[in-house]
C-alpha cells in the first residue's frame, strides 16, 4: 500500500463522524417513497390521468417559462430536497432567518422565473427597458414569518417598542449570467426590513409586492433547518 | 411487515449508508438527502429488495448510481453560485495543517465517479469486482478510473502522505 493509499485511508475514516446522524432517517425515506401501485388495472388509469395533467400543466405554464424551470408537481406541497435548492436561494434563507427577532415560520417557498415576468405581475407594466434583464432568469423567495418592528431607539417619551409582526415578503435573488448590478440601493416594502445589507451580499437585489407564485409556475418548498 | 422490516433494516444500515452518502458527496446535506432518496426508492421496492441475499448491498448500489446519475443531472440544471457553507468544518483542536483536511480537499475536486471509486475501494475496503458490479461498470473501468485519481492526488499532494505519517 502506498502512502497515498494510507492517507486515504486515514482521511476516510476521520471523517466518517461527521456524517449525518440522528434524527428519523426511516421514517423520512418512507415519507419519499412514491406510493406504489395497489392493482394492475389501474395502471392504465393512472397512466391515462397523468397525461390529462401533463396536458394540463403544459397549458397552464405561461410563457417566459422554460421546461426545467417547473419542478416536479408533488414536490410542490411538502418539503423539497433541501440539496436541491439553490446556493444562493439558500443562502437568502439562512442570512434572513440568522437576523435577530426574525423567525420564519413557514416552509420557504422558491420559483425561478425570467424578471420581466414577475415584474409583470408585481407591479404591472412596470418592466425594464433593457431587454437582457427582462429576459435574465432570477430566484424568487418567499418568506412568511414574523420580523422586527423598529421602533424609536431613542429613551423617553413617545419611543416605540419594538414589536414583531407577521409578514409575507418576496425577495429576487440574483442568478448566474444575469446583468443586474449585485449592490447598491435596493427597493425596501417595509422600513422595517433591517437586514436589507446583509442579504444582500447572499445576492437578494430587490423585494417585491407578494403576488401570487403559483400564477408563474409551480412553487418550490424547503424548510430551513435550524441554525 | 414491510414496514417493520425496513425500520429494522435502516436502523440496522442507515447509519454506514450515511457514512458512505457523506464519503462520497463531501457535504453533510447532500449525504442526508441522498441516504434517504436512496432507502425511499429501495422502500418502493422493498420486496424486491428484501429477496436478495445482502439488501444492503442493493441499497449501497442504490445509493450510488443515484448519487452519479443525480449529480449529472444537477450539473446540467442549476448553477451554483456560492457554497453556502454546507460542509461542515473539523475541529481538530491542533493548529498545524492537517493533511487529511488537505487530502480531503482534494477529494472533492476529483470526478464523481473517481471519488466514488477511491471510496469504495478505501472507506468501504469492496474488490475492484465488487465495485464494478456497484457503479455499473467493468472491472478494467474501475482500475482506471481508481489509477487516475490516485495519479492526481498523488501530483497534488507531495510530501503530504510523509507529512501525515511521520
Amino acid at each position: 500500500m502506498t502512502d497515498v493509499e494510507r492517507l486515504l485511508r486515514d482521511t476516510f475514516a476521520a471523517h466518517a463522524v461527521q456524517a449525518p446522524t440522528g434524527g428519523d432517517l426511516a421514517q423520512a425515506a418512507r415519507a419519499r417513497a412514491r406510493p406504489r401501485p395497489r392493482r394492475r388495472w389501474a395502471t392504465p388509469l393512472v397512466a391515462a390521468a397523468a397525461a390529462v395533467a401533463v396536458v394540463v400543466a403544459v397549458w397552464a405554464v405561461p410563457a417566459g417559462l422554460t421546461r426545467g424551470n417547473s419542478p416536479d408537481s408533488g414536490q410542490s406541497s411538502g418539503q423539497s430536497l433541501l440539496s436541491s435548492v439553490p446556493a444562493g436561494v439558500l443562502k437568502a434563507a439562512e442570512t434572513l432567518r440568522d437576523q435577530p427577532g426574525v423567525h420564519i415560520t413557514q416552509p420557504v417557498q422558491w420559483i425561478r422565473v425570467t424578471y420581466g415576468r414577475y415584474r409583470q405581475l408585481a407591479t404591472p407594466a412596470l418592466t425594464s427597458p433593457d431587454e437582457r434583464i427582462n429576459s435574465s432568469d432570477v430566484y424568487v423567495i418567499r418568506f412568511r414569518g414574523t420580523f422586527p418592528y423598529p421602533g424609536s431607539r431613542s429613551p423617553g417619551p413617545g419611543s416605540t417598542p419594538p414589536k414583531s409582526y407577521p409578514v409575507q415578503d418576496e425577495i429576487i435573488c440574483v442568478n448566474a449570467g444575469c446583468p443586474f448590478r449585485s449592490g447598491g440601493p435596493m427597493f425596501q416594502k417595509r422600513g422595517s426590513l433591517k437586514f436589507a445589507t446583509e442579504t444582500l451580499q447572499a445576492g437578494v437585489i430587490d423585494f417585491l409586492e407578494p403576488v401570487d407564485l403559483a400564477k408563474i409556475a409551480v412553487v418550490r418548498t424547503f424548510v430551513l433547518p435550524r441554525p | 411487515v414491510v414496514v417493520v422490516e425496513f425500520e429494522q433494516f435502516v436502523t440496522e444500515q442507515g447509519p454506514g449508508l450515511r457514512r458512505l452518502a457523506f464519503m462520497i458527496t463531501g457535504e453533510w446535506y447532500a449525504a442526508e438527502d441522498l441516504a434517504q432518496s436512496a432507502l425511499a426508492r429501495a422502500f418502493e421496492h422493498w420486496d424486491r429488495v428484501a429477496a436478495v441475499d445482502r439488501p444492503v448491498d442493493y441499497v449501497r448500489r442504490i445509493l450510488v448510481r443515484q448519487h452519479l446519475s443525480w449529480r449529472r443531472k444537477l450539473s446540467a440544471g442549476e448553477l451554483l453560485l456560492a457554497a453556502p457553507g454546507l460542509d461542515q468544518p473539523v475541529e481538530s483542536g491542533e493548529d498545524r495543517v492537517d493533511a487529511r483536511e488537505a487530502a480531503w480537499g482534494l477529494l472533492a475536486g476529483l470526478p464523481n465517479r473517481q471519488r466514488v471509486v477511491l471510496v469504495l475501494r478505501y472507506y468501504e475496503d469492496l474488490t475492484d469486482d465488487q465495485i464494478a458490479r456497484i457503479v455499473g461498470s467493468s472491472p478494467a473501468a474501475v482500475r482506471s478510473n481508481a489509477s487516475r485519481a490516485l495519479a492526481k492526488l498523488r501530483a497534488q499532494i507531495p510530501g503530504l502522505a510523509e507529512e501525515l505519517l511521520s
